[in-house]
């Protein structure tokens, strides 16, 4: 009874912190700010990030920097909401920690593959470094995915390496190895979701975890139709093994002959309620779909693994927006026009 | 009681004399001026188009701001007749020459302060190079070795290890985001380990030349060398105070003449030019034509014409509330409101005689009252005319509905003996005895107001022309015979056990009535136009869209008469509230030793006089604003603001 009334408390504490969110009015202003000095200063003087930023002096700060401040206060965040009530040990409650440890996972593949390890250390984040089990630094100075593979004996992630598909010059499937590091991931988000008895809530969460599934799943089949012409088998083999609009709707979706066709079969779908025909790019609107989906269940329920779940969503997507800010203002791009990238 | 007339004119006058005829104009304290043209429309010799002159006093004005504020002079208004500066080029040459006496002191303040900012910014940055106990000069001056000194983020730092390339870094301290420290490598490998280091977001920062020795020895020169500057400073400083005692006068008395000027020929934006003659037109109050007439008598050059306010359609007249000494303190909640319009009613003895009236029935306490009196006059004489006065006309109704209660600091029953000596039974009316009739006769009241704002809004309506206003809309004709006769009807009813709801009563004054409010726009347009319309916005209005929108309204206008009416049941509950307030004081007196009862007594009045008296004196101006005056007023008029030459220090 008592975990009832903590969960409450998280979820009212993440409503609290959702008042100190950057609003439309914000982002108004800094798209019309002239320099990423300006975007800064305006930044460390919201209630948002006025404390992170504290100590830094906009006028000099890298914008790199900057975005990984940002970052990181979103990682801080979960953190501090997750160990309010104790709840960092329990199951799914470190699923942004295995999310970003999947991403850094992806790029240290890619890094590996192309030499690129230099690259990597530089944007590693650095709450990973100090917070994952897995020491990303050390497996930085892998010089294969063999030599990766080897390094990651002892981890959850080892088997995953060794199933990795090779090309027929021998070397790892970039595509099949981000395939299986993200199944992997949302594997074990369901897995723990079912065993860590939500009840109703479990549900909840469930749907949303596949309904953004399904969101990365229709972008990139798009993107697979529209750019490089892939055959529905094609598509099936990149898409993720989870649905919540059902095999038979995303199977009619893949089975589409062409780009146009697929992107009538989305506007027709739940997913297409934000899709209008001006709009060049699906992937917007899909977005905006899930926000609004999160926004909703933020302000509805009062579990802590859904709520907490839905608002690192909204943190992430204001983080992405604030990146959008930052460098349209650094390339000088049009006000209205950075503006219309932002997704609210 | 009603608006002060007022006279349009326009002043012709040939440009020479056009400084005086401005400044005749703010000497008159009347003239509100009016721009001469009405929309910059056409240009060229042949038009009439407005000055458009850069002030000449703007520079000068600038200037002597900031001499003031270096020498530390507040300026303030100052008798100028003195002074003997008239044009803009005779102020820039008044402060050329303070410029020039000041230069010395001024250059030798501005070059220690530069110092010392320069000195205070390098401190900063070797604050955090503690931990260096090296030479700067010689380490910066290493052969074979770069070196930067910098800050580095903390992620940044952690990710050092990674990198096996040949530098090493040296930590000093560090913030909660940065590491401060210095990294050294071979000259050879310089442009890979900047690289690197840039990658990591690692800030350098500059060690300006004048740095030398170790971080201790340079912390101890740069502190004497500001407290050297500071020095210079403070001799400055004393050498500018000495020049500004010696000057100010002279100052003070150029800086008032500058303003003067500059706000007249500020006013030249109004003014219209067509070769070699100015126009200048604006409004007076009718009763200072002669005053005016005479003032430009003296002044050949300039031609008044006096028309009346409507003359020119451009110009909407300004209104100046013409009131009583018993209703001037109120024309203060008129104007919070909303002036009326030039033509329109000037409600301010309506809102004097219900608000004196209201707050007394609301607030009635002989004693209470009579402090209120006595404050009113003091605030009126020392701080706020129209306030003061406000307070001491509700003092006074107060006292007279404290002497109808019977109640005098809370003491309910000390009138009794004096009522009973002369004979009148029926008071004192003690509020807790008389409840019922209290709050009966609070929504009398209320009806009554309604009714009186209805009538004014019907004279309002009938003398503006507007048929549906003055008649059929819920504030017209119709709307009166349909809340009268439904308030008399159920009063009758109620009170009376009369009977007067009657078929034939039913149909001629509350279904027509409602008829006529529910139609007002076709119903007026057929009065007015003589033709049939069914929205005056819309052209292509439905039957059904008419029906749906007027049901909609008509449900309002029948819930605002309840919510409008029952809303004044406040006027009787602070009666019983105040009498309740009083109570609990009385009880709170009785609880105590004797000693402290007199205390308790005028602790409690105080406490009930500035909480009630406050919160009574806000429900009044509600009920006004909401309840009386959205029946008949707009308050949409325009102030009087005659021109004048004020005295500013703000630069634009």
């Amino acid at each position: 009874m008592l975990e009832k009334y903590s969960t409450n408390a998280v979820a009212a504490k993440i409503r609290a912190v959702c008042g100190r969110m950057l609003t439309m009015d914000d982002f108004m202003e800094m798209v019309a700010k002239r320099s990423v000095a300006e975007v800064a200063d305006y930044l460390a003087h919201t209630p948002r990030y006025s404390e992170r930023l504290r100590d830094i002096d906009p006028n000099t700060v890298h914008r790199g920097f900057l975005e990984q401040l940002l970052d990181e206060e979103n990682y801080t965040l979960y953190r501090r909401l997750t160990s309010f009530s104790g709840l960092e040990d329990k199951p799914f409650y470190d699923f942004l920690l295995k999310r970003h440890e999947c991403r850094q996972l992806i790029n240290l593949v890619n890094a590996v593959s192309c030499g690129l390890q230099l690259s990597f250390v530089q944007t590693l984040p650095s709450y990973l470094i100090n917070g994952s089990r897995i020491d990303f630094l050390a497996l930085a100075r892998c010089r294969s995915v063999e030599e990766l593979t080897a390094a990651l004996k002892g981890t959850r992630y080892y088997k995953l390496f060794r199933s990795f598909g090779r090309t027929p010059e021998g070397k790892v499937d970039f595509t099949d190895a981000e395939i299986k590091l993200r199944t992997s991931l949302y594997e074990g988000l369901i897995e723990d979701v079912e065993k860590s008895g939500f009840g109703r809530d479990g549900d909840e969460l469930l749907s949303l975890i596949r309904s953004e599934i399904d969101v990365i799943n229709i972008i990139n089949a798009y993107r697979l139709k529209a750019f490089f012409g892939y055959t529905p088998d094609e598509i099936r083999k990149t898409v993720l093994p989870f649905t919540q609009m059902g095999k038979t709707s995303m199977n009619k979706l893949y089975n589409c002959p062409e780009a146009g066709k697929m992107r009538n079969v989305v506007a027709a779908s739940p997913y297409g309620r934000y899709m209008s025909a001006e709009d060049d790019d699906i992937e917007p609107p899909l977005r905006k779909r899930t926000l609004t989906t999160m926004k909703h269940t933020l302000a509805r329920t009062c579990a802590a693994p859904v709520s907490l779940y839905a608002f690192m969503y909204v943190c992430e997507n204001e983080l992405r927006n604030i990146v959008r800010v930052i460098e349209g203002v650094r390339y000088d791009v049009d006000p209205a026009m950075i503006y219309k990238l932002l997704i609210f | 009681m009603a608006i002060e007339k007022m006279e349009f004119v326009s002043v012709t006058a040939s440009r020479d004399c056009l400084d005086s005829v401005l400044e005749k104009c703010c000497e008159s304290g009347c003239f509100q001026i009016e721009s001469a043209v009405a929309s910059a429309s056409g240009s060229g010799e042949r038009t009439l188009q407005l000055m458009n002159d850069k002030n000449p006093y703007d520079v000068p004005f600038k200037g002597l701001v900031s001499i003031a504020t270096e020498l530390g002079i507040e300026l303030s208004e100052t008798n100028y007749s003195a002074c003997p500066l008239e044009s803009g080029a005779d102020f820039t040459e008044f402060i050329d020459s303070l410029e020039e006496s000041l230069a010395e002191a001024s250059k030798m303040k501005q070059a220690a302060q530069q110092i010392i900012s320069q000195r205070k910014a390098a401190l900063i940055q070797i604050t955090h190079l503690h931990g260096l106990n090296a030479q700067f000069d010689r380490i910066f001056s290493c052969k074979h070795v770069h070196v930067r000194v910098g800050k580095l983020p903390l992620e940044s730092h952690r990710k050092l290890d990674y990198y096996d390339q040949n530098f090493f870094f040296v930590p000093f301290e560090h913030d909660r985001n940065y590491c401060w420290g210095m990294y050294f490598c071979p000259k050879n490998d310089k442009e890979i380990v900047d690289d690197i280091f840039t990658s990591l977001y690692f800030e350098a920062v500059r060690i300006p030349d004048f740095v030398t020795g170790n971080t201790e020895e340079a912390f101890q020169r740069l502190e004497s060398e500001i407290a050297e500057e500071e020095k210079n400073v403070a001799k400055a400083d004393r050498e500018l105070k000495n020049f500004a005692r010696v000057h100010e006068e002279e100052i003070q008395r150029a800086f008032s003449k500058l303003c003067h000027k500059r706000a007249v020929f500020e006013l030249r934006r109004k003014v219209g030019v067509l070769r070699d003659k100015v126009f200048i037109k604006g409004f007076i109050p009718k009763k200072k034509h002669k005053d005016f007439e005479q003032l430009f008598a003296g002044l050949p050059g300039a031609a008044l014409t006096f028309m009346p306010p409507d003359a020119d359609s451009s110009c909407v007249p300004p209104t100046v509330l013409k009131n009583t000494w018993f209703t001037r303190p109120y024309s203060m909640l008129v104007e919070m409101y909303g002036l009326p319009d030039y033509t329109g009613y000037n409600p301010t003895a309506f809102v004097a005689l219900t608000y004196t009236l209201m707050f007394g029935i609301m607030f009635g306490d002989l004693g209470q009252g009579f402090i209120i009196f006595l404050l009113g006059l003091i605030i009126g004489r020392k701080v706020h005319k129209n306030f003061g006065g406000m307070m001491t006309r509700c003092g006074v109704s107060s006292m007279i509905f404290g002497a109808i209660y019977g109640s005098v600091f809370g003491f309910e029953d000390l009138l009794d003996p004096v009522y009973e000596s002369i004979g009148i039974s029926f008071l004192p009316l003690h509020p807790f005895h008389n409840t019922s009739f209290i709050l009966l006769t609070a929504v009398g009241l209320g009806v009554a107001l309604i009714l009186i704002s209805m009538i004014l809004n019907i004279i309002i309506g009938f003398r503006e022309g507007d048929i549906e206003k003055a008649v059929f809309s819920n504030n017209g004709i119709a709307g009166l015979l349909f809340y009268g006769s439904i308030a008399g009807g159920v009063a009758a009813m109620m009170l009376f056990d009369v009977k007067i709801m009657s078929a034939p009563f039913v149909i001629f004054f509350i279904v027509i009535p409602a008829v006529c409010i529910f139609c007002k726009v076709p119903f007026a347009a057929v009065v007015k136009y003589k033709e049939f319309r069914l929205s005056n916005e819309e052209e292509d209005m439905t039957f059904g869209n008419f029906i749906v929108e007027n049901f909609f309204e008509m449900f309002e206008y029948v819930l605002s008469y309840v919510s409008n009416t029952m809303s004044f049941l406040r006027v009787g509950g602070f009666v019983l509230s105040h009498a309740g307030m009083m109570l609990v004081v009385s009880t709170l007196m009785n609880m105590v030793s004797t000693g402290a009862k007199p205390a308790v007594l005028v602790i409690g009045n105080a406490f009930v006089m500035v909480m009630e008296g406050m919160i009574v004196a806000i429900q009044i101006i509600r009920l006004e604003f909401y309840e009386i005056f959205s029946r008949f007023y707009s308050g949409s008029g325009k102030p009087f603001e005659p021109v004048k030459a004020g005295f500013s220090t703000e630069i634009e």
